[in-house]
């Protein structure tokens, strides 16, 4: 491979890991560090793309999408749509009519409504408007507040479950592929942990995050790194049958699961062990987790604990 | 119905699984139309039929990918059918959604923001499914109907582009010393 090739690969697929192109950069300082030099505009053209869209909708005028939308009654029964089996064609479904307008008026109208005037020497109204916008706010809020952990963990079980195969691997898999894995996501992880037998990047609440399996003397344990989700202690979950738990971590969360009850802590600290010893200059020795990360956690009674209700 | 860890899935289960992904599909259909409000209805038409075909689904893996699919699909069709006239890159800024959009605590990535809306769609979209929808050159070579090296190489003049843009200046593909 040529120094062009090299970097015409490089600028079009930064983290591109082909042996072809490993093996010139071994050889290429300049092409390495072009390579550096690119994985870190990547890295902020990613965070660029990945909006705060939550942001905007909360400040967005009225004529918005309503959320919860499949909820709301839609029937099977319109046209037929070819979707193809996800896996063998992911292309689209195929061109259909037009939405009829039944299914149109249970989803919502999407265009803007103009502002209406609001009527001069109407105090009261005024005022009974600000306490009804004031009241939404505060319960909002506190659903908003109250909501993270609960869906947190139900889209957490949600993903894993859509990666079975997961939890059959046992070959150990390479370092560099787990090295793509961690970077693709800008996570760093020291030793400790068990062998990885699993390591996916998946898209996960807006962000790539690493998805791991490790294999443990009590079995496979799924390790999702969050660096995006804030936890304020360890929360255990059983949850359609898998148990799991989110602990703190260095930068964000951390998520353990395993499909029987067993104890996820070890594995939990483990991974906060490494994130902790990467990501920290202090030397190393014996780490702890952050302050509270096992609050409310009653060892003695593992994962039997159901803390969040089914969700399912 | 969809294949699970264990089975088939409910319909309340696909239903909040196509729902975590709105806000992904809103910020992918924001950038590939520019319009806040045109990414709405393209999300709302998406999940629409994502919704009607939900018989058909077979696994949740692929599901993303699919539903990006759709709204790629969506979205053109959309300027297809209303004909949408070429707007002024200014205007798609000054849109007080779109500012709002943009605006970061951190002034360098909502210069790239701004970066990337003033790509044309040859490279802005491309470069969107790569980054945003985590698809492989391979992928978006069969979305665009476009060969792998014709996408490498959009994906290449994409970068330098932005980076020009950026402020940072272009790759060299010039032979190192």
């Amino acid at each position: 491979m040529t120094h062009v090739e090299a970097r015409e690969l490089i600028g079009a697929v930064p983290d591109d890991a082909s042996a072809e192109l490993l093996a010139h950069l071994k050889t290429c300082p300049q092409c390495q560090a072009y390579r550096e030099e690119m994985l870190a505009f990547n890295a902020k053209l990613r965070r660029a793309l990945e909006l705060d869209w939550q942001k905007i909708q909360r400040t967005a005028p009225a004529g918005g999408p309503p959320s919860g939308l499949l909820y709301g009654g839609e029937t099977a029964t319109a046209a037929p749509v070819q979707p193809g089996a996800p896996a063998a064609a992911p292309a689209g479904p195929a061109p259909v009519a037009a939405t009829p307008v039944a299914d149109r008026a249970t989803v919502s109208v999407l265009q803007r409504k103009a502002r209406a005037p609001v009527a001069k020497h109407k105090r009261p109204r005024l005022f009974a408007l600000a306490a009804s916008v004031a009241a939404a706010l505060v319960i909002g809020g506190t659903l908003w507040l109250s909501r993270p952990s609960e869906s947190l963990a139900a889209e957490i079980v949600t993903h894993v479950e859509g990666e079975p195969n997961s939890w059959h691997k046992t070959q150990a898999v390479s370092a560099e592929q787990l090295d793509a894995v961690l970077r693709k996501s800008g996570v760093k992880l020291g030793n400790g942990m068990e062998p990885v037998v699993y390591a996916s990047s998946c898209w996960f609440r807006g962000h790539f995050v690493p998805h791991v399996v490790v294999s443990t003397k009590d079995g496979p344990v799924t390790v999702m790194i969050l660096l995006h989700e804030r936890v304020t202690a360890a929360q255990q979950f059983n949850e359609d049958g898998y148990a799991g738990l989110l602990v703190p971590a260095h930068t964000g969360s951390v998520a353990v699961l395993s499909r029987k009850p067993m104890n996820l802590e070890q594995p939990a600290a483990d991974v906060v062990h490494a994130l902790q010893t990467a990501n920290s200059p202090a030397p190393r020795g014996k780490e702890t987790l952050p302050r509270g990360a096992f609050r409310g956690v009653d060892p003695a009674q593992g994962m039997a604990s159901t803390l969040l209700p089914s969700l399912l | 119905m969809i294949e699970s860890g264990r089975g088939e899935a409910t319909e309340e289960q696909l239903a909040r699984l196509l729902e975590s992904f709105r806000s992904d599909l809103m910020r992918f259909a924001f950038w590939l139309s520019r319009d806040r409000s045109i990414a709405e209805d393209v999300v709302q038409e998406t999940m629409l039929r994502a919704w009607r075909a939900r018989n058909e689904l077979r696994n949740t893996t692929a599901l993303r990918p699919w539903l990006l699919t759709i709204v790629r699909r969506e979205n053109a069709r959309f300027y297809e059918r209303k004909r949408l006239p070429t707007v002024d890159l200014d205007e798609v800024i000054a849109n007080q959604d779109v500012a709002l959009a943009l605006n970061d605590a951190d002034p360098e990535i909502a210069d790239l923001r701004r970066a990337i809306l003033a790509l044309p769609d040859e490279y802005r979209e491309p470069i969107v499914l790569q980054v945003l929808g985590g698809f492989s050159t391979g992928e978006i070579a069969k979305e665009l109907s476009l060969t792998v090296p014709a996408v490498l190489t959009r994906l290449f003049r994409a970068r330098n582009k932005l980076r020009e843009m950026y402020g940072i200046g272009t790759a060299s593909t010039e032979e190192a010393p």
